[in-house]
């Protein structure tokens, strides 16, 4: 592939990233705002959508891989070498874990704020383990990046001040900061498996690895929360057209990372995302004048 | 100080009369999410359209010496 079709191609799948990930955004608030649905059981079905496309597409595809077998033995071999993507799987978790922790300590607000600092840890993480080189330049525009999506997503912040005990405050704010870090790491990993050239495995079967682990993940906080005391919803119920829709998006996003990853960078991936930040607020602001 | 006033002054006006003006001069949070915006997006073009190679380094391999001392 020449350098032209390469930067066609990479500008395809980032204005694609931001495009979903603006549409996902709005989609979902309209949703949850008019449904009583699980979120759980949404990006269930989402991983369960990117499982099925990735399948269909590591079975079918012809690119170059180090994947043995054809069909079944295929995905069996995958299953049986997706190391990587069990560590990658777990730490999603992790920071799924740490987004809830650090949320029941301190403001939306404040979380907003500290997860914008991914944006950093991602670019860190890049010059570390990636070795890249940014110039100055570069590292100004992230950080007027960062306060860039600070200011768009202050609309979003509460007033409300949390009472607890500063060392819980502390702890919150310890979670979420662990998180961010977790989640530039994550990103880097990520592309640095994609890239890599030792192991080549196309991003199609990399997906049908980590969404595995993904169900599975998903599964169990759905199984846990179904057998909660507190919980008096019944499973899979209210869902729509709406919903799948959100949860089609949601699957769409997860394939384009993957893409993004392979033929662009982390850095880039943050971009689009705080592009499609800005246009999902103008998007929701305009619907709402 | 007096130059930026009148340059704001200038901002808001020009913002005023477009006809999506008021959608963000409702009150002060959505300046702050203009302001954002714009930050942000000056942000992607100075990131995107930076020339400076972004080179990958490989690390140096190290270099044993003659005489056999590690």
């Amino acid at each position: 592939m020449n350098s032209s079709n390469k930067l066609s191609l990479r500008s395809a799948i980032l204005i694609g990233v931001c495009l979903q990930n603006a549409g996902y955004t709005l989609v979902r608030k309209y949703s949850t705002q008019t449904e009583n649905v699980s979120s759980s059981e949404v990006l269930l079905v989402a991983e369960a959508i990117k499982l099925l496309i990735a399948t269909w597409l590591t079975i079918t595809s012809n690119e170059n891989s180090d994947a043995q077998g054809t069909g079944i033995d295929k995905l069996k071999w995958l299953l049986l070498n997706s190391k990587k993507m069990f560590i990658l799987a777990g730490i999603y978790g992790a920071m799924n874990i740490l987004s809830f922790v650090a949320l029941k300590h301190i403001g939306a607000g404040e979380f907003t704020i500290c997860a914008q600092l991914k944006i950093l840890t991602t670019a860190g993480f890049s010059v570390l383990i990636m070795r890249t080189t940014l110039s100055s330049a570069r590292w100004r525009a992230l950080a007027l990046l960062v306060f860039g999506c600070i200011l768009v997503a202050s609309p979003s912040f509460s007033g409300v001040q949390r009472s607890d005990a500063m060392i819980l405050q502390l702890f919150g704010y310890s979670a979420v900061l662990t998180e961010v870090a977790l989640s530039g790491f994550a990103s880097i990993y990520f592309e640095k498996v994609v890239k890599s050239t030792s192991e080549v495995v196309t991003i199609w079967e990399r997906n049908f690895q980590l969404g595995i682990y993904s169900i599975i993940m998903y599964s169990g906080i759905i199984l846990y929360g179904w057998n909660s005391s507190t919980n008096t919803r019944v499973p899979w119920s209210n869902w729509s057209l709406l919903t799948l829709l959100v949860s089609l998006l949601g699957a769409g996003g997860g394939l384009l990372v993957a893409a993004t990853l392979k033929y662009a960078d982390s850095i880039m991936k943050t971009l689009a995302a705080a592009g499609a930040i800005v246009l999902s607020t103008v998007l929701g602001n305009s619907h709402r004048s | 100080m007096i130059k930026l006033l009148k340059l704001s002054e200038q901002f808001f006006l020009i913002i005023e009369s477009l006809p999506t003006g008021h959608f963000f001069l409702d009150g002060p949070l959505d300046l702050i999410v203009v302001i954002g915006g714009a930050c942000t997006m000056i942000a992607i073009a100075n990131y995107t359209l930076d020339t400076t190679p972004t080179a990958i380094i490989s690390s140096p391999k190290p270099q044993g010496d003659d005489d056999g001392k590690v």
